[in-house]
Parts: structure tokens; sequence; C-alpha cells
């Protein structure tokens, strides 16, 4: 300890002692919790066929891979490689999002589904050894801003949004947005958006998710989709779409609208989370000008180390913007996981290079062998040119 | 002569979970609430959060096999998303606690314009005393991203305070 970090440590205790904890915290937290154990749930739910093939999660994790693609080295290579024309067709945007939700996502893949009532949250796992899926509509009310502050995951673009929505009808929940506006040339624009919420939905519980989408706006009018990528709590695994709907004489930035929801939640104890970390590292790179104008393709091997051992060939696709350089890719891995075992599966990313630092946000899918039905979400941070630290939290299920 | 009563297996598992909690309760609730007080900087919103911690262990306590380190994950990751929440919408930190020593009192407005991450590491290292690998573990990350967060803190705070 140094003299400042003592003084440091001395006034966070200072600053520490000014709280003044309840002194009847330990009734509250009890009546909490029985009313957790109260709540009846009142929804109706679709029992879906344990079928992984046909499974909305895995449609839309796969979905969200070709969304999302893994592309370590765009930045850099891009920025030694640009032409002189950085020009990026107006239409490249609309190839980050599926415009319409998987027909898979909303239906069954049962052929002959049941509907049952909804099993009492606490014990999904006992009743339902199938994935649940519900479907919940309502209404939303969005107030919307835009700064320029950094996000959770340190891009800075030209602008940044965030959005505070409340939603009702079918269940109670809180989200808040950060998003990243791209003023891509051409015209059009792209917002990567990833949010959390905290939500009760009857019949599944209480939990929050963490999702990722995009946000479009045509002729002054926007909407969005998301892809569920992860969940904690009753929510662990989930997958799934969000889709909002605005009522468009509302404006953009305090808008209100209808949402349709679908989420899959796994059976309980079907699920085994791991968290991965550990460095990948970019060699044989190659690059060269895309299909699309101002577009860079840029191949590589990248080698993992830590709690993933593998490899897998990367191919992403990157445009320059005014100060960043923004693209996706995918990486198709090959190795072993820690606590999962060993076989392949899609790692994608959505990344940017920009003044403010070299961030990727990635997702998983699987996958064959232990990693089939595999998803994920997480980060690589650069830490120099050819090294990432990645970052993952996955979830496999346990019986396959 | 000695009664004998019969206690369900259910009943059983019932008492042993509110003894867990509370026990839980008894080491862990004040520690905790100042923890995110020195966060959050609020002393309904630590509370608040606390206990929707113990309410979340209360609900997975079959499946944890460390409730206390389940407790301080829970209470951080809101503390995050209490502290992201905060700056996205409202960019500004909480007034200062009323009778707060003048250095404190710097040293609580400096705090609060880390980013959050590194004001978490911060705070969990020199006011929770935990090491490096410990706060790895309570906010998952990497031991090097936490190694970074801390290094960046302190060199910012350092900066602030001798300024």
């Amino acid at each position: 300890m140094t003299r400042f970090t003592d003084r440091v440590t001395r006034d966070l205790h200072q600053i520490a002692d000014r709280s003044t904890p309840s002194s009847t915290a330990w009734d509250s937290i009890r009546t909490r919790i029985d009313e957790q154990t109260d709540q009846p749930p009142t929804m109706e739910v679709i029992v879906l066929s344990p079928d992984r093939n046909e499974s909305p999660k895995r449609g839309w994790m796969l979905a969200a891979a070709a969304v999302a693609g893994l592309a370590l080295l765009g930045g850099l290579v891009f920025a030694t490689t640009r032409s002189d024309d950085d020009t990026v067709p107006a239409d490249t945007p609309t190839a980050t999002l599926p415009a319409e939700p998987a027909p898979d996502a909303q239906v069954d893949s049962d052929p002959d589904p049941v509907v049952a009532p909804a099993p009492d949250p606490t014990t999904v796992a006992e009743v339902a050894p199938e994935p649940i899926t519900v479907t919940l509509t309502g209404t939303f009310t969005m107030t919307k801003e835009f700064k320029t502050v950094p996000s959770r995951s340190g891009l800075i673009g030209d602008q940044m949004w965030v959005a505070d929505t409340r939603f009702d009808g079918d269940l109670s929940a809180t989200a808040y947005d950060y998003g990243q506006v791209w003023n891509l040339p051409g015209g059009s624009s792209f917002e990567y958006t990833e949010g959390d919420m905290t939500a009760t939905i009857n019949g599944l519980g209480v939990g929050s998710l963490n999702y990722r989408g995009s946000a479009q706006t045509i002729d002054g009018v926007w909407s969005s989709e998301s892809v569920i990528a992860s969940g904690t709590a009753d929510f662990e695994g989930a997958s799934g779409t969000l889709i909002l709907r605005p009522d468009p004489a509302t404006p953009t930035d305090s808008s209100t609208g209808t949402y349709e929801w679908t989420i899959t939640v796994p059976p309980k104890g079907s699920l085994q989370t791991v968290t991965a970390t550990g460095t990948v590292v970019a060699s044989d790179t190659t690059s060269e000008p895309g299909d699309r104008e101002g577009e860079t393709v840029i191949t590589a091997l990248h080698t993992f180390d830590g709690s993933m051992v593998g490899s897998g060939t990367s191919r992403a696709t990157a445009w320059r913007t005014d100060s960043s350089v923004v693209g996706t890719g995918t990486v198709e891995f090959t190795g072993t996981i820690d606590g999962i075992g060993t076989g392949t599966m899609t790692v994608g990313d959505v990344f940017s290079y920009g003044p403010n630092g070299n961030v990727s946000i990635a997702a998983m899918s699987g996958g064959t062998g232990d990693f089939e039905g595999i998803s994920g979400t997480g980060r690589y941070v650069q830490i120099d040119g050819t090294t990432w630290e990645y970052s993952f939290v996955l979830a496999a299920p346990v019986d396959k | 002569m000695m009664e004998e009563v019969a206690i369900s297996r259910d009943t059983r598992k019932v008492i042993e979970r509110v003894d867990v909690l509370e026990r839980l309760y008894r080491t862990e609730y004040t520690g905790m609430v100042r923890l995110a007080y020195t966060l959050v900087g609020s002393n309904a919103e630590a509370e608040d959060l606390v206990q929707e911690s113990f309410v979340e262990v209360a609900r997975r306590l079959d499946e944890i096999r460390k409730p206390g380190a389940y407790l301080r994950s829970a209470v951080v990751s809101r503390c995050r998303s209490v502290l992201r929440r905060r700056r996205v919408i409202a960019l500004h930190p909480p007034e200062p606690p009323a009778g707060l020593a003048s250095d404190a009192g710097e040293l609580w407005d400096v705090l609060g314009r880390l980013p959050e991450d590194q004001r978490i590491v911060v705070v969990l290292r020199y006011y929770g005393g935990y090491r490096a690998s410990e706060i790895a573990s309570i906010v998952d990350m990497p031991g090097a991203t936490v190694r970074s967060h801390l290094r960046r803190g302190l060199k910012a705070l350092r900066e602030e305070l001798d300024s």
C-alpha cells in the first residue's frame, strides 16, 4: 500500500460509514421472498417439441450469427488497405438483420403443439422437460435521447443513443438500450444496439435479458428487431425475438406502440453455463476488395488459447465511416472448451475500430459434437496488433 | 416421557434454507449495503438492490454452492446496472453525503466521474479489500481486465486528487 492508496481506503470507509442499513431489513427480505413464491401464473404456454434441429433457439442464434459475424482484424487491416473511395452503397445496412423474423421463431416446432396451463415458474423444470415458448404482446412507451457518451463496450460513435422503455401487457418490464449510430456514406444509417432488461413474465419468472439488434428509420418511421442474446435467473439460456412497432404518429424520441416478443426458455437444469476467457491470436491474414464499393474482405487464422483451445478461419467484411471502421464477420471455431467438451461452433461479432479503442461484441452458436445447441455472448478487447483478449459466457445443453 | 415430533423432509428443507439465509443475512447484509452505498451513493437504492440480491439467492439456493460469493456478485452486478442507467439517463452523480470530511468528499466527486467498471474495481479493491483474482470472480471479468481497470482508475483518481 502507498500513501495514496491508504488515503483512498480511508476515504472509502468514511463514505461507506455514511450508509444506514435498516434494522428491519430481514423482515423486508422475507416478505419479498414470500411475495415471489406466492405469485400465481396466469398465462398459457405452448410446450415445444425437444427437437433441437428445428428449435426456434437454434434458428435465431444462427440468424444472429449471420447478422453479427466475426472479424477481429477488420479495422486494422482495412486501415492499411483502404482504397480512396470509401463510399458505401445505400443498401449495405440492410444486410445486418433479417427483414422479417424467421418463421420458426414464431411457431412451435412440434407439428402437434400441446397447449397447457402455465406451470409454476418455480417448478418449470420438474413438470416440463421441454423448452417453453411464450408469445407476448402489449404496448410500450419509449423515451429516447441522443447523446455523445461511451457505450458499455467502450465504443464511441459520432452519436450515441439511449432509450428507456416501459412495457405493459403480458409482461412487466423496464429496458435500457444503448446504441451507436453509424452514419455511413450513401445516405443510410444503421444502429447497432445492445440492451438490458429486467422483466417479470407470467409463466416464466423473473430475471434479466440481454438483447441486441438494429433499428432503422425509413421515411421517418423507425422499427426495431432484436435477438435475445442471454438471460439470467429464470431466463438463463433464453432465446427469441423482440419486435417493436411504434405508432408512426409518435415522434422518434418519445414513441408509443406495440410489441411482440417470442421467448423460449430451456428447462431449468438442462444447461451448463461456463465463462471462457483467454486470448486469440490472428495470423495468415489476407485482404481484398469486396463485391460492393468501399467494402474490404479480410480472412485470417484465429488461434484460441485459455479456456478455449483451438482455431478457425475468420472472414470479415469492413467499411469505413467518418471516424471509425465498422464491420461484421464470423469464425468457425474447432477445438475444446473447458467444462463443455469438443466440437465446432460459430462465433460472430460486430466490431468498431475507432479513436477510442477497438472492441468487438460477439455471439456464439453451435455447433457439432459437444457444442450442439450451444449459445453465448461475449467480447473481444484488443491487446496488441494481432492479439485480443476474449471473455465469453456460454451455455450448452447438458443432455445432448 | 419424551414426545417424538415428526418433521417432514420438506419442512426440514425449508427450515434449513431459512437458516442458511438468515446466517447469510447476519454476516453479509450490513457489509453489502455499505459496499453498494459506496458504489451507488443512495442508501435506499443500496438497500433495495441488496435485498433484491438476497431474494435471488433464496430463489437459487439449491443451485448455489457458495451463497456468499453469489450474493456479492449479484450485488455488484445490480450496482453496475444502476450506474449504467444513471450514466446514460442522468449523467449526474448523487450529491455527496452530508458531513463528509473534505478529502472523502473530494474522492466521492472524482469516483463518480470514473467509468463504472473502474469505479467498481477500485471500490472492491480498496474498500472491500478483495484481491484482483477475487474481483475478477465477483464481476465476471478476466483478471487482466480487472488489473487494467484498477490501474486506470487509480491513475485517474491520482491525477484528479493531486491536481
